[in-house]
């Protein structure tokens, strides 16, 4: 692997120390169970009623209720959630965007991931997303243990979890590190992600030229992944323009996310590098600080 | 030519094309900037405004239609102007008549002159042509002429036998011939020395600079019983030369000098001749080089033309001043039979004779003396040279003298003249001598050779024998009945008639005349002696000035500006209709 990727994992497992896995709250520790998820599941602490909508388990119905208001309503039990974090790590080239931080930061992430993890007394285990979605070697150890990380993929995330279903550990809590640039509907690619986990965390990360477009004039961009090339003019609208449609892009993520439960937050590599400073992910309660 | 801008400048105007060029190849080159992903940028649309996406395939049909609008836009604005295919051309062509262009080596500056001008008419479609000849002076040579045969037949009648030409009157005249409409063409051997009129005039020039040895001076002359012959001959070039002279006996070719002569450039030889008495007319040949004409010189005997006088006066002291300053003059002889001129102080002298003049010098008993100041007609010939400062001189007040008064003091008349009906002179002077001092003075041999020089050129026949060509020869006949054919070189002749018994005649080329007056055949030469026309070295060939600013022509020629507007029309709807094109497929 590359030693400066090493170092960057360095970096952020050392500013992983001092945070912890912020969701879900810690109830017991070592059993199946022990951590309580924050939306309803399948254990036995009952959280809640909501009214009954077809494909319901039937099983669930409160028929108690039902007598009593003439309403069919489903128990809603408080999820069982595996104190383990799966850390996926987008490695497709767009991760690794030249003259920018993106790699140097979602390696530091993912670092920071497991040191967190650590600290609150979770397993965790390092993915790549590289065509599938395999394990990093070493990738359930210190993080500058892991070997094999390489930011060379030419598909995205959604194909690659198409490709062949990812091993997650079922009611674990994961996280997607990436850059989320790629066509396709979100809700595909997070359903495969929050499938049997008890919580989903989504960190886009962006260079700060994903976030600025090009400057003004004749501009030939070129895709780090696909490698073809489009001859643009830009000024100020087509600058104002390009926003636009990063920030409909995020929305759309956005309220994937929310529909689906999971939690996305955006952070900019260049700014995270500068002092690893994860506010962004504190408020958005993906971490803690302990 | 066929074709013309009448504002040529706007053609600078093409410079825009660099421009559009610069503008294409700048807006097609791309600084490259690695992305992320495409993804944000595919749903760029084509604008009016940003984020235009450009395809480099399509530029080059709207770059070319661009193109097209730039250089029909600046053709547009220069005026293009094509000449009109019924318009007949007016050329007013004048031809360099100065024997200089007879010089050549092989062709001569004539012949090519006359080729060009041919090849000019022939390429002008329609035309009509003048010539004026500048020979001494302007002449137009014929009628105009419309058609190629009959201007060579104009052109055959230059010849260039002409000792000068007078180009700057011969263009003047041109110009007023010409007026708005004509073009002028002028034809020589040498560069142009004339201002231009603006786009009006042409000056071609067929000469070359070529060495030449010739005759620059040839006179004989006649003095104390013997013939003397001066020839010189130049080398009018930049080498030396050699050259042979050979004089002859015109009518027997006899050889009476061979003489080999070797000039530095530039350098004149004078070769001084003696031929015997009662040698007849003389030749002078020199070898031969680029211009043939002055390497011969024909030179005729002087005539014996002294004024025949007599001198009848009662008056001894007088007699005594008048004979000694005719013999001072050397142009007369006494002679009392058919005098010329009679002196006499005779106020009743007879007027019989047809021939004779008459000088009376009277001297009147109540006779005053002045001392000036003296009013002289400064135009007749009796004063030429008169200074009558400190001059005293008699005459009486009351004394009645007719004719034109040539001298006064005052109102009194000192000299007079009256032309007689037979066409000779009575001139009267007034003069006491022992009164007067104007007999001691220089006045006096003056006046009696201004008297004598007059009457000489009076004298019938020519005044000299051999002439310079476009000299002016006068011929006066012995009798008023003017009965005189001229037989020049070439052996054609013609009848002259001339005013009283006086005939001018200006030869047209080099060689012996003969002119038959009654029954006498006189003769002259003339001769081909001018420095200036035999010195080649200032001949030059090319052209100068132009004919191509259509706008003194405009006449001639038609607008092309709408051709080219609704070029630019078409080929702008052509775009918009293209650029329209692609901003709907683009919305699409």
């Amino acid at each position: 692997m590359n030693e400066s990727y090493r170092r960057y994992l360095l970096e952020g497992q050392n500013a992983g120390i001092r945070y912890g896995i912020g969701c879900p709250r810690t109830v017991q520790r070592g059993l199946v169970g022990s951590h309580l998820g924050n939306r309803s599941g399948s254990s036995l602490e009952f959280m809640d009623h909501r009214e009954y909508i077809a494909g319901d388990d039937l099983r669930r119905i409160d028929w108690n209720a039902f007598a009593r208001s003439d309403k069919l309503s489903i128990k809603l039990y408080r999820d069982e959630v595996s104190p383990h974090l799966d850390i996926i790590i987008d490695c497709s080239r767009s991760m690794a965007l030249a003259d920018s931080e993106k790699g140097r930061a979602a390696l530091g992430l993912a670092a920071v991931f497991a040191q967190a993890a650590g600290n609150s007394d979770y397993s965790f285990t390092a993915w790549q997303v590289r065509g599938t979605c395999e394990r990093v070697l070493n990738g359930s150890d210190r993080p500058v243990l892991w070997e094999g990380v390489e930011f060379d993929s030419d598909i995205s995330c959604e194909q690659s979890f198409r490709r062949q279903m990812p091993q997650w550990r079922p009611r674990g809590l994961r996280v997607l590190l990436s850059d989320l640039l790629w066509l396709g509907e979100p809700h595909s690619s997070l359903c495969i992600l929050a499938d049997r986990a008890s919580a989903v965390f989504v960190v886009q990360i962006l260079a700060q030229q994903d976030v600025e477009p090009p400057q003004r004039g004749n501009i030939r961009l070129k895709d780090c992944e696909t490698l073809q090339q489009k001859d643009i003019f830009i000024d100020a609208v087509a600058q104002n323009r390009y926003r636009k449609n990063l920030a409909a892009h995020q929305y759309n993520w956005n309220r994937a996310c929310r529909q689906l439960g999971a939690v996305m937050t955006t952070v900019v590599a260049e700014r995270i590098v500068e002092q690893w400073k994860l506010d962004e992910l504190v408020r958005a309660e993906i971490l803690k600080v302990l | 030519m066929n074709f013309f801008f009448s504002s040529p400048l706007m053609l600078s105007a093409f410079s825009a094309v660099p421009a559009l060029i610069a503008i294409y190849l700048l807006r097609n080159r791309f600084r490259t900037q690695v992305v992320s992903s495409l993804i944000l940028w595919i749903d760029q649309r084509r604008a009016r405004q940003g984020g235009l996406q450009i395809s480099r395939i399509q530029a080059p049909l709207l770059f070319l239609i661009e193109l097209l609008i730039i250089i029909l836009l600046v053709l547009a604005a220069a005026g293009p102007l094509i000449k009109a295919g019924s318009e007949t051309r007016v050329f007013v062509i004048v031809l360099d008549d100065s024997f200089s262009m007879l010089a050549g080596d092989g062709t001569t500056a004539r012949q090519r002159a006359v080729e060009a001008v041919v090849r000019l008419l022939k390429e002008s479609g329609r035309f009509n042509a003048r010539f004026i000849i500048a020979g001494k002076q302007a002449q137009l040579l014929g009628t105009s002429a419309r058609t190629i045969s009959q201007a060579n037949e104009l052109l055959e009648q230059w010849r260039c036998l002409s000792g000068t030409a007078d180009l700057s009157r011969a263009v003047a005249l041109a110009a007023e011939l010409a007026g708005r409409t004509a073009r002028i063409l002028v034809v020589t051997d040498h560069k142009a020395e004339v201002d231009f009129e603006q786009g009006r005039l042409e000056w071609w020039s067929f000469g070359k600079p070529l060495a030449n040895v010739a005759f620059v001076n040839a006179t004989r002359t006649r003095a104390d019983d013997k013939e003397r012959c001066l020839l010189t001959v130049a080398n009018l070039s930049d080498k030396s030369a050699r050259t042979t002279l050979t004089i002859l006996l015109l009518d027997k070719s006899q050889k009476l000098l061979e003489k080999s002569l070797e000039l530095e450039a530039g350098s004149e030889s004078r070769i001084f001749f003696e031929p015997q008495a009662g040698t007849g007319a003389l030749r002078a040949v020199l070898g031969d080089d680029a211009l043939d004409i002055d390497n011969e010189v024909i030179l005729l005997p002087e005539q014996d033309r002294a004024v025949r006088l007599q001198v009848s006066i009662k008056d001894e002291a007088l007699e005594s001043a008048v004979k000694r300053a005719v013999d001072a003059t050397k142009l007369a002889v006494q002679s009392s039979i058919e005098p010329d001129i009679l002196i006499t102080d005779s106020a009743g002298a007879d007027f019989t004779s047809v021939r004779r003049w008459i000088l009376r010098i009277l001297s009147e008993p109540n006779a005053s003396s002045y001392i000036g100041p003296f009013v002289t007609d400064r135009t007749h010939p009796l004063t030429e040279g008169l200074w009558l400062k400190d001059v005293i001189w008699t005459a009486a007040e009351s004394s009645d003298y007719t004719g034109s008064v040539i001298i006064s003091a005052g109102n009194i008349p000192l000299l007079t003249d009256r032309l007689l009906p037979s066409g000779t002179h009575s001139i009267t002077m007034q003069l006491a001598p022992e009164l007067s001092n104007l007999t001691l003075s220089a006045n006096w041999p003056v006046l009696f050779w201004n008297l004598l020089k007059w009457r000489k050129a009076s004298l019938p026949g020519f005044v000299q024998s051999n002439y310079k060509l476009n000299s002016t020869v006068t011929f006066t006949a012995d009798s008023t009945e003017m009965d005189v054919v001229l037989t020049d070189p070439q052996n054609r002749t013609r009848q002259i008639s001339g005013a009283a018994n006086t005939v001018v005649i200006e030869p047209e080329m080099p060689g012996l005349y003969k002119l038959k007056a009654g029954d006498k055949e006189h003769l002259f030469s003339v001769n081909a002696v001018a420095k200036s026309e035999s010195n080649l070295m200032g001949s030059a060939g090319g052209k100068w000035g132009k004919w191509q600013q259509a706008y003194v022509f405009w006449w001639e020629y038609r607008s092309m500006d709408w051709l080219l507007l609704l070029g630019v029309l078409v080929l702008l709807t052509a775009h918009r209709f293209l650029t329209a094109q692609q901003q709907k497929g683009a919305a699409v």
